[in-house]
């Protein structure tokens, strides 16, 4: 996945496939790099409104907010 | 009895049953014929249980003749998701998959609907593993919505929503991770009821997310959705996520009377993020003045921007999903559907930061709904942006492109509930969320059900079959 700063190259998608041990036929391939750009702009949206200071990770449960 | 036992609520034939005027065969066998007579336009069932569902009901039949009544499910069919295990039943998430998978044990909510006695007609349609979407090359054909068969019902419980609106199940049981009850629900025009996250146990669920996942009722009316709760909610140790919180009589707590009780609108959900078509606007404004002349106070409230709950929900349920069938996806790709591996693939690349990230977020914004939820009651909201979509008209891409209007709740995982708000020119039906605090489920069904009584929405059925 892309941060904000790059754009991921269907070569480099291909890499990072290989790395997860993932092998997709070309049209599963070709709906992968359709649907990047939209996970990563997720990403990208979760990471820019969160900083340090902010609660750590925890396990989530609604016993812990409530 | 007459011909239209399909269309008793569970309230009306709790009440029969009990008083023995109405036998649960009679009943059974009625479900049993509307499901010949309208499954094979809706396709809600890939499995029916017909001579186990005649079989129990019998034998409640005869326990409640020797005085042995178990409450309000006794004797009720019911029908359930087909991602929920019910042992020595084939359960196949409708994927080619687990086409062959019969779980030895039943699920946590299948014991407790046992335990009160209910009666399982079968397994129901759904969305490939409760995410892929309807697509031609499952191993069943996809749902109907019994309002056009032209439409879909929605998704992921789409054979949920689409049983109880037909008439071919008087409730059932979905999964919901960002809206899959309540989105198909709304479409339906049924109740479509998410409670708190931890509240209704997931053990014997096939997992989507482990972090977002629910089960929840589907049925025709509020007061059944609280009975239907009533029975499956509770603590269950076999669930990491299960919260051992007291269980309320969520049924009694329908008073009818929502007088006084602070009610936030949640407007920019369906006016600014996505806005929703003009019809759907203008119908939830007659839904709030509705509100208001019950006696709550309604007052506009601002949350995050829908996108921010939808992007934090996605980058945690993407790698928890393919974490789920990783090996599968590696070893046999051919056995699940185009739109699932579409959905699911890009998890196998989202960054492990990213995902402790949306976890944080989480945290901030489950943070920020309790701090909101201190000061009302209760939210409401739409619970779609237009009515159900012809079947030519859904869109893959639509899970990363359209934020769904039921996510919010789902992160922050307080209750929300989907109901009938009403019905287009065309007859398709309009829906509304009522949200509220964590485990106060209670308020949230108070407030749908008064709305439901003062309305005539449940008076209208869909004339399919």
């Amino acid at each position: 996945m892309a941060d904000e700063h790059t754009t991921v190259s269907a070569e480099e998608v291909a890499t990072m496939l290989r790395r997860a041990g993932l092998e997709l036929n070309p049209e599963d391939f070709a709906a992968l790099i359709d649907a990047l750009p939209h996970v990563e702009a997720k990403a990208r949206l979760v990471r820019d409104r969160i900083s340090r200071g902010d609660e750590p990770a925890s396990t989530y449960s609604v016993e812990q907010v409530d | 009895m007459g011909t239209d036992l399909h269309l008793l609520t569970i309230s009306e034939a709790s009440r029969l049953i009990a008083a023995r005027e109405l036998s649960p065969v009679e009943l059974t066998r009625a479900f049993l014929d509307r499901m010949e007579a309208a499954d094979p336009v809706l396709h809600c069932y890939l499995t029916c249980t017909a001579a186990a569902a005649l079989a129990a009901a019998q034998r409640a039949e005869e326990e409640i003749a020797a005085g042995a009544y178990r409450g309000a499910m006794h004797g009720i069919p019911y029908a359930v998701k087909d991602n929920i295990d019910c042992a020595g039943i084939r359960t196949t998430g409708n994927s080619r998959l687990l086409v062959d998978n019969v779980p030895k044990a039943d699920a946590a909510v299948i014991e407790k609907l046992e335990a009160a006695g209910a009666i399982l007609l079968g397994k129901l349609s759904c969305d490939e593993l409760a995410h892929g979407g309807p697509s031609d090359d499952l191993p069943w054909p996809a749902p109907r919505n019994p309002w056009d068969t032209s439409r879909i019902p929605g998704g992921s419980s789409s054979g949920s929503a689409a049983a109880v609106a037909g008439g071919l199940a008087m409730c059932a049981l979905g999964t919901d991770t960002g809206g899959s009850v309540r989105s198909p629900a709304g479409y339906c025009g049924v109740v479509g009821l998410k409670a708190t996250y931890g509240r209704v146990s997931r053990r014997g669920i096939i997992p989507n997310s482990f972090s977002l996942d629910h089960c929840g009722p589907m049925t025709w009316t509020v007061a059944d959705a609280a009975m239907m709760l009533g029975a499956v909610a509770g603590f269950d140790a076999g669930d990491p996520s299960s919260a051992d919180v007291p269980v309320a009589d969520f049924a009694a707590a329908l008073s009818g009377d929502i007088r006084g009780l602070r009610i936030g609108v949640v407007r920019h959900f369906y006016e600014d993020d996505l806005p929703a078509s003009p019809a759907v606007r203008a119908n939830m404004e007659v839904a709030l003045a509705t509100l208001a002349g019950l006696g709550a106070e309604l007052e506009d409230v601002r949350m995050r921007p829908l996108d921010e709950y939808a992007a934090c929900k996605m980058m945690i349920q993407m790698p928890e999903l393919y974490a789920v069938f990783e090996e599968d996806l590696k070893a046999r790709p051919e056995s699940f559907g185009e739109v699932f591996r579409y959905r699911v693939t890009p998890g196998a690349l989202v960054r492990g930061v990213d995902y402790v990230q949306a976890q944080r977020k989480r945290r901030l914004l489950a943070d920020e709904y309790r701090d909101l939820m201190g000061r009302y009651d209760a939210l409401v909201t739409s619970g779609i942006y237009g009515p159900a979509p012809t079947t030519q008209r859904f869109e893959r891409k639509g899970k990363f492109t359209k934020p769904s209007i039921t996510v919010a709740f789902s992160v922050t995982g307080g209750p929300a509930v989907s109901i009938c708000n009403g019905f287009t020119d065309s007859g398709l039906p309009f829906a509304m969320q009522v949200a509220g605090k964590a485990f106060d489920e209670a308020t949230v069904l108070r407030v749908a059900d008064a709305y439901e009584r003062a309305t005539p929405w449940r008076a209208r059925r869909p004339a399919v079959a």
